[in-house]
């Protein structure tokens, strides 16, 4: 009669195996990346200055982070210390909260605050905030709801087109909501005039002009570019600044099977490589914008420090890139390998 | 601080400044050990010199020392710097806002000697205690986002809760802000457990005094009446000073002039400080209970109340239960549904009364009004869940009588399987697993974490959409679950439900992430449903319309034929919520925008989910049911029933139940009646219309039927004569039962059964016992605000040994207002009481800058130990070879001294003459070869294949032949080559030599 430790030592082996098995034919709808090496941790969950209840867009600029939460607060984070050093409720907030900003220059050349401003159909242009909890100084809006010429359903994301002289010569709006398309408007808008210019993209997933859910914008001033992540199709376009598409990278195929899984934020570190942070896969993936092809992949899905739980935006400001990680109320501050310190070190976002 | 002195602490242990030995008996063995130590010193390293015997004395003292305290179990401590301190408000109505306002105020001035580190958290509490901040660094103000309900006090929670979040690495204080009045729990009984914890509470005294207050104790009103009667109602009042007002009463909520001679339907009254009774007599009306409030209005001068402070405590209220002839409730939304029924009842005696389900009493004390209550093809979602609870209750704990009829939204079809009545029906709905029918699939796309309590609201709408399929329908979960393997997956697959035990586990694991998209899941439930052996295949998403979806998807379900019901919640804005309204205009479903009216929502889900449950409905061409010979009495003289076109399927309770009628192929139970609790319920199974029964209609029988059917289920009415009295005391409720019979003579003997329905939805056994001839008496816990009813059924030998006498009774009992509104004044005692046994203080509420919140005085910092008895036995190890090496080993400093020189001295003349003769074996070398030192040294490294091929294999020194010389090997080195020769020739010749000696040997 065979022991009994042997009897259970056999059945663990065999469990064992079989877990093993079932392991290796379940796998994982996205890659996990390599881990991040995390040098700062920036917030946690909370309600008071310094820490998130959702966070849903970052934005670098002025030497600073600038997030907006779910609390509809929109707060300018120290990146060092991770203090927040002034913050701002949303004037109107009880439809919804933004999930898209930029901070570029103004008609008169200072540097504002662009917020999409999703669930009240505009972008409101707002001085850069000094306060701590007071109203913001909103120079500007523009948008209504509606499906027509310069109306959005639901904008998400704000790039400006600056001139030689580093004024605003184009704005571009993505928007989602069955409405799916980027609307161009000029400086004009900014003085309250009309200002549409041409909108292009319809709601869909074919390979032509098709969106579903334009989440991030940003513009590649060197080779006349607008790259845009289409999150619910999965890919990276690459369009001219007149709307004509270029190419994509990924595939609107299901979510994991691509390129991409639900990609939401971009940052552009040269003409030809740009970061995007994937809701779906809890990643960031480093993308070679011109050969269409993936180069590294970071971060795994966790609570975990250095782990990502639903990443909506990434930065990178002093050589540190700085990954929004929404669903754990944080912002990582990582130094990704094979990113050198001068891909990381201009304020990008 | 770390202890300087030798400190004994805790379980003996020894604390010598930054050590501390745990079992410090073991350091009571240096006493022996070191004088054993000096005196064999003494002796074993008298052989020593001066100083080296005192090193080896010491050395061998410092390891007897070292071994001695790793017996002791040595740890080093290290002790926390922080405070936490942990607030505790009451946030209960009976502190006056204005000073929870202030003590919120104090919270923020009272940090003035916060230090880095601290930390600061908060709990509010009332009845229940929230942690409204953990403790943190971050903390600086009080945030009172849900207190719960504030209508009682229960401290203790609140300072078992400060315990649990405590953090491990920081000395602990509390603060408890209240008023010491508490309604539940024990203050100091838990003060006990934070004494043991060493956690000192401060207290911060919130004062009041209500010194012109009207509170109304109680209302005294007779338990029963009968219909007519005058009954007396008396108000028990308490005035803390003189005071004037108006009294008001109310029966069912209608005003009842109280004092005709003054112009208002109140009357004037005026208290004195101390106990008052008001007393009025009044109507008792009709049959049914009556609920009685009065209310004390104070007299208003210069816009402010004389007299009274608080308004939430004048009220009192009673209940009598009138006795009259019987009733009986019909509950149908379309009238058409009970026509024939009501006016086949109504020419009986049986008290029709005809309402929709929205109109159904609130409360058992409404519903206690009826006798039985009939629903006619209504649907288990036109009543909320407290309703059909109360139903239930209805019958099982007051013994009402319950009937339910066909049709298509009734029983099984109408959603009542798994509800909260389908229990206390004598028909199970979920038909038999053995019955063919075609089947329902549903799949669920869950994303409610959008709305407030979305992970409640979640669960409860897929919960009650699988509660309203049969088991052998099927269902499936898709949800968005960001930490999963895959986000856009089954939660649940779409399979057959079974007895649901699976697809439940599955609803409690839903994790509701933010979906993205609706594409995915609607692939998925695409490819689920296609495949799916079912007749309607239906699709319900829930979600605030916010994820994208890519519309060309739909088409693919307007080609399957399934149907697309979307509900959308917390939609952002008007509009928000497009692209669910695409979705459901365009594959035929609908579309519901329920807003923030979260509550609509299970309801509508459990509708939706009923669309594919029309499978349980049987409609042909008429047949007869049968009737089963049971004898019972709603079937008397019945003996056959005409022809019905229709039924909806249920299966017996196989004996449980009386099945009266059956019909069909699969003999499927058509009606059926049973006991449940205290109360009677019975099912016919086909409708009470000419949409199923137009035979009935024409029926001699047709009346008959139904009036013994309702007659048999309602309450009985007996010959007892019961009196039921109550009184209050304290939390608990005195109940007296006492029963006569008809001649008006005490039962001696006799069991009765009582009940007690709480205002919270649940219900009690009373235990009555026996105190005396007729008498019965028993208690129960009302400690909540609310009306508590009491269903009593009993039964008795009659004395002449004739039939049984039985009765049954009602009475209620109220709670007009919590104990929350019953103290006028604050306990302050119990808080000092709580802070001298913690060690705390008693803080000041108006001088918050004195208040030294995060004083560290009278605080024990929380120590971290860390065992280090291994390094220390390896130091005595170490220690150990030393000692060996100081006695072996003899140490002269001159000596070593001199040795060093000589050393150095060596080392610089050796070095000179491998220099010079490293410098001669170069000359001598270019002298040889004529070449220079590197290409010699390249030579050395370098393989000559050609030439290792041109040598002859030298085999001689394992032969013993004489070696060939290959001619090409000339050019090497002759000295090489002499070498190899003598060498060779040597061990040649001692060979020989060997063997000459040998051969003259032999």
């Amino acid at each position: 009669m065979r022991p009994p430790i042997a009897r259970h030592l056999r059945c663990a082996a065999a469990l064992g195996v079989v877990v093993t098995l079932l392991a290796a034919c379940d796998s994982r709808r996205s890659q996990p990346g390599e881990p991040l090496v995390v040098l700062t941790t920036l917030g946690e969950v909370g309600r008071e200055p310094g820490r998130f209840d959702y966070p849903r867009a970052m934005v670098i600029g002025d030497g600073s982070l600038w997030v907006v939460d779910k609390s509809a607060r929109v707060q300018r984070i120290d990146p060092l210390t991770g203090e927040c050093k002034a913050w701002f409720r949303m004037p109107a907030f009880s439809r919804g909260k933004p999930t898209g900003m930029t901070i570029g220059p103004f008609h008169d050349g200072s540097e504002v605050l662009y917020v999409a401003d999703t669930h009240e159909q505009r972008v409101a242009v707002f001085a850069l905030p000094t306060g701590m909890g007071e109203p913001a100084e909103m120079l500007a809006s523009f948008g209504s709801f509606g499906k027509g010429p310069g109306e959005f359903v639901f904008p998400t994301d704000i790039a400006i087109l600056e001139d030689d002289a580093g004024l605003p010569a184009r704005i571009y709006v993505s928007e989602y909501g069955g409405n799916d398309r980027v609307s161009v408007f000029s400086s004009e808008v900014l003085r309250g005039n009309p200002g549409f210019l041409f909108s292009f993209g319809v709601n869909g997933g074919g390979e032509g002009v098709e969106f579903n859910r334009v989440q991030s914008l940003a513009i590649n001033a060197v080779d006349s570019e607008l790259v845009l992540t289409d999150a619910g199709n999965h890919r990276v376009g690459r369009f001219t600044l007149d709307g004509e598409l270029k190419s994509w990278i990924g595939s609107p195929n299901e979510a994991g099977t691509g390129a991409f899984d639900y990609p939401y934020g971009l940052l552009l570190l040269d003409a030809r490589r740009a970061l995007v942070s994937e809701f779906g896969a809890s990643r960031v993936t480093l993308v070679d914008l011109s050969a269409g092809e993936v180069l590294s992949r970071y971060g795994v899905p966790g609570r975990g420090a250095g782990e990502l739980s639903t990443p909506w935006a990434v930065g990178a400001i002093g050589g540190t890139l700085f990954v929004l990680d929404s669903g754990n109320n944080r912002i990582l501050g990582c130094k990704p390998s094979g990113l050198s310190r001068a891909d990381l070190s201009e304020p990008r976002s | 601080m770390i202890s300087s002195l030798p400190i004994v602490s805790g379980l003996g242990s020894l604390v010598v400044g930054p050590l501390q030995f745990d079992r410090p008996q073991w350091l009571l063995l240096a006493a022996v050990l070191l004088p054993l130590v000096v005196l064999i010193g003494r002796s074993s390293l008298a052989g020593l010199d001066g100083a080296t015997r005192w090193i080896a004395f010491l050395v061998r003292l410092v390891v007897v020392l070292a071994l001695v305290a790793v017996l002791g179990e040595p740890s080093f401590r290290r002790e926390a710097k922080d405070v936490s301190v942990t607030a505790i408000l009451d946030a209960s109505r009976s502190v006056p806002v204005q000073l929870q306002q202030e003590v919120d105020r104090f919270l923020e001035l009272a940090m003035g000697d916060r230090r880095s580190g601290d930390r600061l958290g908060v709990i509010t509490v009332a009845k229940d205690a929230f942690v409204q901040n953990l403790p943190s660094q971050a903390v600086r103000d009080v945030e009172r986002t849900n207190t719960g309900n504030v209508e009682a006090t229960d401290i203790a929670n609140g300072v078992n809760m400060m315990m649990a979040i405590t953090p491990k690495d920081a000395a602990a204080r509390g603060l408890l802000a209240s008023d010491g009045n508490e309604t539940s729990g024990s203050l100091l009984q838990v003060g006990s457990a934070a004494k043991a914890a060493k956690i000192p509470i401060d207290v911060l005294l919130l004062k009041y005094s209500y010194e012109q207050e009207v509170k109304l104790d109680r209302m005294m009103v007779p338990a029963t009446a009968r219909q007519g009667q005058v009954i007396n109602i008396k108000v028990a009042m308490t005035s803390t000073s003189h005071a004037r007002g108006m009294i008001f009463l109310t029966m069912d909520g209608q005003p009842i002039d109280i004092s005709p001679d003054h112009p208002s339907m109140g009357s004037p009254v005026e208290l004195e400080p101390g106990q008052n009774v008001f007393s009025r007599q009044v109507f008792a009306g009709n049959a049914g209970p009556k609920q009685f409030e009065a209310r004390f209005e104070p007299e208003i001068r210069g816009g402010q109340p004389v007299g009274d402070t608080l308004v939430e405590n004048n009220r009192a209220m009673g209940v009598t239960f009138v006795s009259g002839e019987g009733k009986t409730l019909v509950i149908r939304e379309d009238p058409s549904e009970s026509e024939m029924l009501v006016r086949e009842l109504r020419a009986t005696s049986l008290g029709i009364q005809e309402i929709t389900a929205d109109q159904l009493p609130g409360d058992l004390t409404g519903l206690a009004a009826y006798d039985a209550i009939i629903l006619c093809n209504e649907p288990a979602f036109n009543f909320s869940n407290a309703q059909i609870e109360n139903l239930k209750r209805y019958v099982h704990d007051l013994g009402g009588g319950l009937g339910m009829t066909g049709g298509p939204d009734s029983f099984g079809a109408g959603g009542w399987i798994d509800s909260g009545l389908a229990e206390a029906l004598p028909l199970r709905l979920d038909p038999p697993n053995k019955r063919q029918m075609p089947r329902g699939a549903l799949v669920m796309i869950m994303h409610s974490i959008e709305m407030s309590n979305g992970v409640y609201y979640g669960r409860q709408v897929a919960n009650a959409a699988v509660d309203a399929l049969s088991r052998l329908d099927l269902a499936g979960i898709i949800e968005y679950n960001p930490m999963s393997t895959r986000a856009d997956d089954w939660v649940h697959p779409l399979e057959v439900l079974g007895d649901k035990s699976a697809i439940k586990r599955s609803i409690n694991r839903l994790a509701f992430g933010d979906m993205p998209s609706f594409d995915t899941s609607l692939r998925k439930a695409l490819k689920g449903l296609k495949d799916a052996s079912a007749g309607q295949k239906h699709v319900i998403i829930l979600s605030d319309g916010d994820p994208t979806l890519n519309r060309t998807i739909i088409n693919d379900f307007v080609a399957a034929r399934i149907t697309i019901s979307t509900v959308a919640v917390s939609t952002h804005g008007s509009f928000g919520a497009g692209s669910m309204k695409y979705m459901a205009d365009t594959t035929g479903g609908k579309y519901y925008d329920v807003g923030n009216k979260h509550g609509d929502v299970v309801k509508i889900i459990f509708k939706e989910a009923q669309l594919i449950r029309r499978s349980l409905i049987w409609e042909g061409n008429g047949i007869q049911p049968g009737v089963v010979p049971t004898g019972s009495a709603p079937m008397r003289d019945i003996g056959a029933v005409p022809t019905i076109t229709g039924y909806v399927v249920a299966a017996d309770r196989q004996g449980l139940s009386v099945v009266t009628l059956r019909a069909g192929d699969e003999n499927d139970p058509i009606a059926a009646h049973w006991q449940y609790g205290l109360g009677r319920v019975f099912c016919v199974t086909t409708d009470a219309t000419s949409r199923w029964a137009s035979d009935w209609i024409d029926w001699p029988g047709y009346r008959k039927f139904w009036e013994q059917h309702v007659r048999w289920a309602m309450r009985p009415t007996g010959s007892a004569n019961l009196r039921i009295l109550t009184e209050n005391d304290g939390d608990r409720t005195l109940v007296t039962v006492e029963a006569v019979d008809q001649e008006g003579e005490r039962l001696s003997t006799g069991a009765v059964q009582a009940r007690v329905s709480e205002p919270n939805g649940d219900s009690q056994g009373l235990d009555l016992r026996q105190v005396g001839p007729g008498r019965w008496e028993g208690d129960f816990n009302s400690e909540d605000a609310g009306t508590y009813v009491l269903a009593l059924r009993m039964a008795a030998p009659s004395s002449d040994g004739g039939e049984m006498i039985r009765g049954d009774a009602q009475a209620a009992v109220t709670r007009p207002f919590a104990d929350e509104f019953r103290a006028l004044e604050d306990n302050s005692a119990l808080l000092v009481q709580v802070a001298e046994m913690t060690g705390g203080r008693v803080l000041d509420l108006a001088s918050p800058q004195t208040a030294s919140l995060f004083s560290r005085e009278g605080l024990t910092m929380p120590v971290a130990t860390r065992a280090i008895w291994l390094p220390l036995l390896l130091g005595a190890i170490v220690l150990f070879l030393g000692d060996v090496a100081v006695r072996r080993v003899r140490i002269e400093p001159a000596a070593i001294a001199a040795a060093l020189r000589r050393s150095v001295k060596r080392r610089d003349e050796t070095q000179k003459t491998q220099v010079d003769a490293l410098r001669a074996a170069r000359v001598k070398a270019k002298e040889r070869y004529g070449e220079d030192d590197k290409k010699v040294a390249k030579r050395r490294f370098d393989v000559d294949e050609e030439a290792i091929a041109r040598q002859p294999v030298r085999a001689v020194a394992l032969s013993g032949e004489e070696e060939k010389i290959d001619p090409a090997s000339k050019s090497r080195p002759k000295a090489v080559k002499v070498d190899a020769a003598d060498g060779m020739s040597r061990l040649m010749a001692a060979k020989k030599r060997a063997r000459e000696e040998l051969e003259e040997d032999s």
